[in-house]
């Protein structure tokens, strides 16, 4: 039987040891206990990897309305710094993820969804799913999933089934999981059903659910059992699903039926500082945009509390930023082809290669701040939601197609990163967004 | 002019006497080294041999050291190896790493009374070598399996535990 004899050892002994741990094993020993903790937080042992984990956003998946491809807006790349080529951190991304071998080279494509630097990405409708690391170029092709080919979108009455990534490297760095979600029922097969369905919605034991799990190589159905009430007729209700244990609960929606009405209000769910929150924008003569964080009370009762209000009539002058507006330097690109430039749709970007000292992950707070003062000319911009920033209280926004901006929920303060608008192609925008943070730790 | 090498003893915890040579323990330990030097005056000219009292390492233990202290220090042993690792080339192997792998490969009390005793005795190639190697045992595992291996006793609570979760999570 093993002793206590490590748990035992004095402090220098032990920061020796720990010190000559890769990270993520460093982060789990972190959670063993609090004598370790804390030797690792007084030692400051993790900061050597700081700069390796995606503590950091790089930048935004966008998959455009009516367009073949994502494109990857993010700040210029510095190419010749020799700590980014050492650490492979300020790796240029690039969305069209050349390195992945496509089923059909002229298929459509799209990223799917995101997890702690691994990117679910998706060709032609869903059918084939590939996983990849965009920093390491790692990527690999889950089989098909044997309930046949599911179709990601809206199809037929009902909605398509989503698609999730499932990877964290501290709970286990060698596996992830790919999760299909059941083919929710649109409005008008809920009409259909009947009331059946509508009075215990979702059922307390939900088939179709399928899993891939690498470790296995295989696809699984699994079957959630509720825990708790079923929805209790508030859209935009959140299933809390345990992989673990294969049970679900639903939380109550903070928005009220009527309010989703028409698409009178779009919910987003995310990740953030604090951990789980929703934003809610509502878009009627003016935006408004809601958040609210999942706080759990200690009988394990889970509700929504609010956070942030505001109306986001900023002014004009804010909504119709440029990146002329702006010094070069510090707004963000798209990834356009090189044949865009060619054609003068670059979106004003000017050259690709500049060189930055700072920092390219924009930890900055202080870059880009937009002039909120009021202002007469007030317009009532579209409002896209982007994202959560996984690690501060800020969100991603964007009017319209066009200018993105990040926005703090504690002060009063927007930034402008720059355009997300395809300028010369048809599209109708911005269909959804991925928060992209980097892991260069881990297996993948 | 003693042609013959200096010897030195060392007495473990449990009171057994090893020999070794003063001058590979001298180059290997620096803190036997001091402890030599601290007694050197009083035994210039004369030919008794000298026994330190290494009061904080146990036989079992000190045997393992003085082992590896004469693979890798004694010069003797070294000298005439074309393949002296000093001059390998960067790529080649370490002519000592399977010496090196066979020596940690113990289990983790004798592993843990190793890096003990490096310290101790302040060698330094031995203390990386051990620390690496208990290093190894806790690689790519999971908070679980770490507590389990080493018999650490989980004493976040509920709160706290989520609380590093989530301060993990950013890394991760």
């Amino acid at each position: 039987m093993e002793t206590a004899a490590a748990a035992a050892l004095p402090d220098d002994l032990l920061a020796g040891v720990l010190g000559r741990l890769p990270a993520r094993s460093l982060a789990a020993s972190r959670g063993t206990c609090k004598a370790w903790r804390d030797l690792i937080d007084e030692r400051q042992l993790l900061v050597r990897f700081r700069r390796l984990l995606p503590h950091t956003v790089r930048g935004l998946f966008i998959n455009y309305q009516d367009y073949y491809r994502p494109h990857f807006l993010s700040r210029p790349t510095p190419t010749s710094s020799p700590e980014a080529a050492a650490d492979g951190g300020h790796r240029r991304i690039d969305a069209n993820f050349d390195f992945i071998e496509r089923e059909d080279p002229y298929s459509w494509y799209e990223v799917a969804d995101h997890c702690n630097g691994l990117v679910l990405f998706t060709e032609g409708h869903g059918e084939v799913l590939h996983v990849c690391n965009p920093i390491t170029r790692w990527s690999a092709r889950p089989p098909p999933c044997p309930a046949g080919t599911y179709d990601l979108y809206y199809s037929a009455g009902n909605y398509g089934r989503r698609a999730f990534l499932v990877f964290d490297p501290l709970v286990s760095p060698e596996y992830y999981k790919v999760v299909l979600t059941p083919a929710e029922p649109g409005r008008e097969q809920m009409e259909k059903d009947g009331a059946c369905r509508r009075t215990e919605w979702p059922p307390s034991a939900w088939a179709s659910w399928h899993e891939f799990s690498s470790a296995t190589g295989r696809w699984e159905e699994k079957v959630l059992l509720r825990e708790g009430e079923a929805a209790a007729g508030t859209a935009g209700d959140l299933l809390l699903v345990s992989l673990v244990d294969d049970k679900y609960r639903v939380i109550k929606s903070p928005l009220q039926l009527a309010e989703c009405k028409n698409d009178g209000v779009r919910s987003f769910l995310g990740r953030s500082e604090k951990g789980v929150y929703m934003a809610a924008i509502t878009q009627e003569c003016l935006p408004i945009l809601r958040v609210w964080t999942l706080s759990e009370s200690s009988g394990g009762h889970m509700e929504w509390v609010p956070k942030h209000q505001s109306n986001l009539k900023i002014n004009a002058h804010f909504w119709c930023v440029q990146n002329n507006n702006f010094d070069e330097l510090k707004y963000w690109n798209l990834d356009l082809d090189p044949e865009y430039s060619m054609f003068g749709l670059d979106n004003g970007r000017k050259n690709q290669d500049v060189s930055l000292e700072q920092n390219v992950s924009w930890n900055s707070d202080d870059d880009n701040i937009v002039d909120i003062s009021d202002d007469k000319h007030e317009i009532h911009p579209y409002v896209n939601f982007l994202g959560f920033h996984p690690y501060k209280e800020v969100i991603f926004l964007s009017r319209d197609s066009y200018a993105a901006v990040a926005f703090h929920l504690n002060s009063p303060k927007i930034q402008y990163l720059g355009t997300v608008h395809l300028a010369g192609t048809y599209n109708r925008g911005i269909r959804e967004s991925f928060v992209y943070t980097p892991c260069l730790i881990g297996d993948y | 002019m003693a042609s013959e090498k200096k010897v030195v003893f060392l007495r473990s915890s449990d009171g057994e006497a090893f020999e070794v040579s003063e001058e590979v323990i001298s180059a290997a330990s620096v803190t036997i080294k001091g402890m030599i030097d601290e007694e050197s005056p009083s035994r210039a000219d004369t030919a008794a041999t000298t026994t330190l009292a290494i009061p904080n390492v146990t036989a079992a233990t000190l045997s393992r050291v003085l082992h590896y202290v004469n693979k890798h220090f004694d010069a003797a042993a070294v000298v005439g190896r074309p393949d002296d690792y000093i001059f390998c080339a960067p790529g080649d192997e370490h002519p000592l790493a399977r010496f090196d792998d066979d020596f940690v490969d113990v289990d983790n009390d004798t592993l843990i009374d190793l890096v003990h005793a490096a310290e101790y005795l302040h060698i330094k190639k031995l203390f990386d070598l051990t620390c690496k190697a208990v290093a190894d045992k806790l690689k790519g595992r999971t908070i679980d399996q770490i507590r389990e291996t080493f018999g650490i006793v989980n004493d976040y609570t509920v709160e706290e535990e989520v609380e590093v979760y989530r301060e993990n999570s950013w890394a991760f």
